[in-house]
């Protein structure tokens, strides 16, 4: 189910050099593939094991998007800055991912986001400066993004990140 | 955010508060006691008579279940009553304030409403648990087998989940938990005393869970550790109404089902009763018609287009198991407080269903959402036609809302229906 992804757009020019380095980035560390909202992508490689994702990896100018395919059929994608940090997680798919896995020191927020609902079958909205939670769907078609507004880099706005 | 799009965000904005102006009462002010700032539009259903058939059951919308002597006090949930018997057995019960939810898929019900015991279903000698995943909830049991009849229609050795079922441990395990904070453990967490999943779906997992053992949907717990087990699509939780084997006039009323309630005024209404009838195009009462009919996605989406937020909305879908109108509007005021996750501002809106594929049919709704925290909402009421709340960007949720004045269809995954390739949702116009 490929009808969410929204590939980056080249929407804003960038000097040649920073994409030469976001490339190195990518080569000097074949297995990074996944990362925790807030957190460094290079160093959580294991998190793609545990979720027995497969990846893939979109480059723009000034962040990058990687797609992961968990088994179950749901899509996770993660938006790293240039400067390889995670600003952004969305998913689409037949269950929610393992967002404590995704979310890391966000994920209490979420939480509470999510438990202020109660027993309503609502969508999860709660926006903060620092975070945006937007989960929504039901059984077997849930969908959600959750990022760092401050962290989202200039080549990307909010309403991009699917 | 760049350049670029800010002004874009800001076009939005500004037509958005131009769409506003000039729709009377909008603002975000919104009256002061009584008087709702929404109307209806034109033309919606005032009533439906009173269909008859083998295939027709009431359903309502009042509140919910008394617990302790009192409602529950629910909004927008439409109940129906099921009977539920031991397999190949007379030994029955009737449970009332069964939530119909168009939106999932499988009978969910709680162990503490049975007044008698069902097979357990069983893998390798352990019992066979669910977990039921909702946005910000979930359900934990174990699978037992039960004939199901609703109304004239019956099914049998349905698999269903029993909520608080002794037969698995007590504590859903971390990968149903995990995304969610609220366990749907009582009718009052639920609103309900069941869930009646009939959505476009004929299992709650289908063949995904027949070929991995994927999380969070079936598990075994040997020794109180539960882990995640394949399941073969007959043994996962079933439609119900797509394994009714009634035969009625000489066809079976099992590819969907359609709700019929009439329209109910912008203040909304104590109660809202309506039909549940089972079969499209199966029976005089069930004919598709003049609906519109919307193909859906593999992941059973439609598209909705707007005019305001997100132009585009692909992850689409009609819902009666959702209580509002969700969508995104950054221009609308959003509630803090009691009514966090609702609208606080009035606007009369429209918004055009499409199927996910392809720009044809396509019809324009026009709708309302009144400010949450207007007086007239705190009346006690059960059923309104103008809540709602902001939701993802791309996404487009026709909850209950649109249901009421309106024939709405849910076509099963299966056999086309009147040449329509399944699954669809219809609906009448306007």
């Amino acid at each position: 189910m490929l009808h969410l992804l929204r590939r980056p757009h080249r929407s804003v020019a960038c000097p040649a050099r920073v994409t030469a380095g976001w490339l190195l980035i990518a080569l000097l560390a074949p297995g990074l593939a996944f990362a925790t909202l807030g957190e460094d992508g290079s160093t959580v490689d294991g998190d793609r094991v545990q979720m027995r994702a497969q990846r893939s990896v979109s480059q723009s100018t000034a962040y990058s998007v990687h797609e992961l395919q968990l088994p179950g059929g749901t899509q996770v994608r993660e938006y790293l800055t240039g400067a390889n940090k995670v600003f952004a997680v969305a998913w689409n798919g037949p269950s929610i991912p393992d967002l404590q896995q995704l979310l890391g020191t966000y994920f209490p927020r979420y939480s509470a986001a999510a438990q202020a609902l109660g027993r309503a079958r609502r969508p999860i909205v709660a926006e903060q400066p620092d975070l945006v939670i937007r989960s929504g769907g039901r059984p077997r078609a849930f969908f959600g993004v959750v990022y760092l507004p401050q962290q989202i880099p200039s080549g990307i706005s909010a309403e991009q990140i699917k | 955010m760049n350049q670029a799009s800010f002004r874009i965000t800001r076009t939005l904005l500004v037509a958005a508060a131009f769409a506003l102006s000039s729709c009377g009462g909008g603002g975000s002010g919104g009256a002061s006691g009584t008087s709702p700032n929404c109307s209806n539009p034109a033309g919606l259903i005032t009533s439906f008579g009173t269909p008859t058939g083998t295939n027709v059951v009431p359903l309502t919308v009042d509140g919910g279940p008394t617990v302790n002597g009192a409602r529950i006090g629910t909004i927008n949930q439409a109940y129906v009553t099921i009977t539920i018997c031991v397999p190949g057995t007379t030994t029955c019960q009737s449970i009332d304030h069964v939530w119909i939810d168009t939106g999932s898929y499988g009978l969910r019900l709680f162990s503490s409403t049975f007044t008698s015991s069902l097979p357990v279903s069983m893998q390798n000698g352990n019992a066979v648990a669910n977990c039921g995943q909702f946005v910000s909830t979930y359900t934990w049991g174990a699978v037992r087998t039960a004939d199901i009849k609703i109304g004239s229609e019956s099914a049998s050795s349905i698999p269903i989940q029993v909520i608080g079922d002794s037969a698995v441990p007590a504590t859903a395990p971390g990968g149903c938990v995990t995304a969610m904070s609220t366990a749907l453990a009582t009718p009052t967490d639920m609103g309900a005393n069941g869930l009646l999943g009939i959505g476009v779906f004929l299992q709650d997992c289908g063949t995904g869970c027949a070929m991995n053992a994927v999380s969070p949907f079936y598990y075994t717990c040997p020794a109180g550790t539960c882990s995640p087990v394949t399941m073969a699509t007959n043994l996962q939780l079933q439609n119900v109404v797509g394994q009714f084997t009634t035969v009625d006039n000489g066809v079976l009323d099992n590819n969907g089902v359609l709700m019929q309630i009439p329209s109910i005024p912008p203040q909304g209404q104590s109660t809202a009763n309506g039909w549940l009838i089972f079969g499209i195009n199966t029976q005089s009462n069930n004919q598709l018609g003049s609906a519109l009919v919307f193909a859906v996605s593999t992941l059973s989406f439609i598209n909705t287009t707007t005019t305001y937020g997100s132009t585009t909305n692909m992850s689409s879908y009609v819902d009666s198991g959702s209580n509002g109108w969700f969508f995104n509007n950054p221009a609308l005021a959003t509630c803090s407080g009691a009514s966090s996750g609702f609208f606080c501002q009035t606007a009369m809106l429209s918004a055009t269903m499409l199927p996910f594929t392809g720009t044809s049919p396509s019809h324009t709704y026009s709708f309302c959402v009144e400010n949450m925290n207007d007086g007239f909402l705190g009346t006690g009421f059960a059923a309104f036609n103008d809540v709602g709340g902001p939701m993802t960007a791309g996404t487009f949720d026709w909850g209950l809302p649109f249901f009421y004045g309106r024939s709405v269809f849910t076509a099963f995954e299966g056999a086309a229906i009147g040449g329509n390739p399944v699954p669809f949702f219809a609906a009448s116009t306007p």
